[in-house]
C-alpha cells in the first residue's frame, strides 16, 4: 500500500511504501460485508407510489365499468365519451412502469405491470368494439376483481415484510 | 359439442399442479379459485356465442385478460413465496443476533 508523506527538510512529497496490517484489512471488509448482511433482501422493497398508484387505478377502473353499466345502451356508455378516462389509465399505467424499473430485484413487479398493460389494453379494444350487454361486462368484471385483488394482496404483503 | 366444466376446471388443476410442484401448497387455494373462475367464463362466452353477443374477436379479447390476470395471479404466488423465504431467513439473523453480537463483542447482526 502507499500514502503520501511528507519529508521532513524537503518540501515535496513522495510516496512512500507503508504496511497496514492485513488484519485490519480483514475486519474492515468483513465488517461491512455482515453490516450489509444485516437482513437479506430477495424481492423489491414496498413502494408507497406504486401502492398508491395500483388502488388508484382500481377506482378508475371500477368507476370506468359502474359508468359503462349504468348507461349501457346510451351514449354515455360509448368510448368516445370515456377518452380522458383511459388517457388518465396510460398516465398511471407509465408511472408504475416507470417506478417497477427503478426497483432492484423487481422480477415478480415488473411482470404484473406488463400484465396489467397487456389487461388495460384489451379492456380499451373491447371498449372501442362496443359493450352491448351485462354479460359482457360481468366477463371484465370478475376478471378485473381477481386482477386487483392479487395486485393489492401482493403490495399489503410487500408492506407487511418491510415492517418485519 | 357440449363441454364439461367441472371436468375442465380438474384437467387445468393437475396440469397446474404438476408444474407448481414445489410452490403447490401456497398456490393450491389461487389456482383452484382462478381455474373456477376461468370454466365459469369460458361458459359465459360460450352462452354469449350461442346468442349471437360475442364475436369471435370479442371472446379472444377476453380470454387474453383471463390469461394475463392467471399470470399476475402466478406472479404474486411466487412473490409471496419469495417474501415467506426472505422472512424466514431475516427471523432466523433476528433469533441470533443478540447472542453473536455479544460472543463477538461487535454490532454485526
Amino acid at each position: 500500500m502507499y500514502t503520501f508523506v511528507n519529508c521532513h527538510h524537503e518540501k515535496t512529497y513522495v510516496m512512500k511504501k507503508t504496511t497496514i496490517p492485513i488484519y485490519l484489512v480483514w475486519i474492515f471488509t468483513l465488517s461491512f460485508i455482515f453490516q450489509s448482511c444485516f437482513s437479506v433482501r430477495l424481492i423489491s422493497e414496498y413502494d408507497e407510489t406504486m401502492d398508491k398508484t395500483i388502488t388508484s387505478l382500481q377506482e378508475d377502473v371500477t368507476r370506468l365499468l359502474v359508468n359503462i353499466e349504468t348507461h349501457l345502451g346510451s351514449d354515455k356508455a360509448s368510448y368516445t365519451n370515456h377518452t380522458s378516462t383511459y388517457e388518465n389509465i396510460k398516465v398511471k399505467l407509465r408511472i408504475l412502469e416507470a417506478r417497477a424499473s427503478i426497483l432492484d430485484k423487481n422480477k415478480v413487479i415488473s411482470g404484473q405491470v406488463v400484465e396489467l398493460k397487456n389487461v388495460m389494453a384489451n379492456f380499451e379494444k373491447l371498449h372501442r368494439i362496443g359493450f352491448t350487454n351485462l354479460d359482457q361486462l360481468k366477463l371484465l368484471d370478475n376478471q378485473m376483481n381477481t386482477l386487483f385483488a392479487s395486485l393489492i394482496k401482493f403490495q399489503i404483503a410487500l408492506k407487511r415484510g418491510e415492517k418485519q | 359439442m357440449e363441454i364439461n366444466y367441472s371436468q375442465l376446471t380438474k384437467d387445468m388443476l393437475e396440469a397446474a399442479k404438476g408444474v407448481l410442484t414445489s410452490h403447490w401448497k401456497e398456490a393450491k387455494p389461487f389456482a383452484e379459485k382462478e381455474m373456477k373462475s376461468f370454466a365459469e367464463n369460458i361458459k359465459l362466452i360460450a352462452k354469449l356465442k350461442a346468442e349471437g353477443k360475442i364475436t369471435e374477436e370479442q371472446a379472444l379479447l377476453y380470454l387474453d385478460i383471463q390469461k394475463s390476470t392467471m399470470r399476475v395471479v402466478l406472479l404474486t404466488i411466487e412473490g409471496l413465496g419469495i417474501l415467506t423465504v426472505e422472512n424466514a431467513i431475516n427471523g432466523a439473523i433476528n433469533a441470533v443476533k443478540s447472542t453473536v453480537n455479544k460472543a463477538i463483542g461487535w454490532e454485526i447482526l
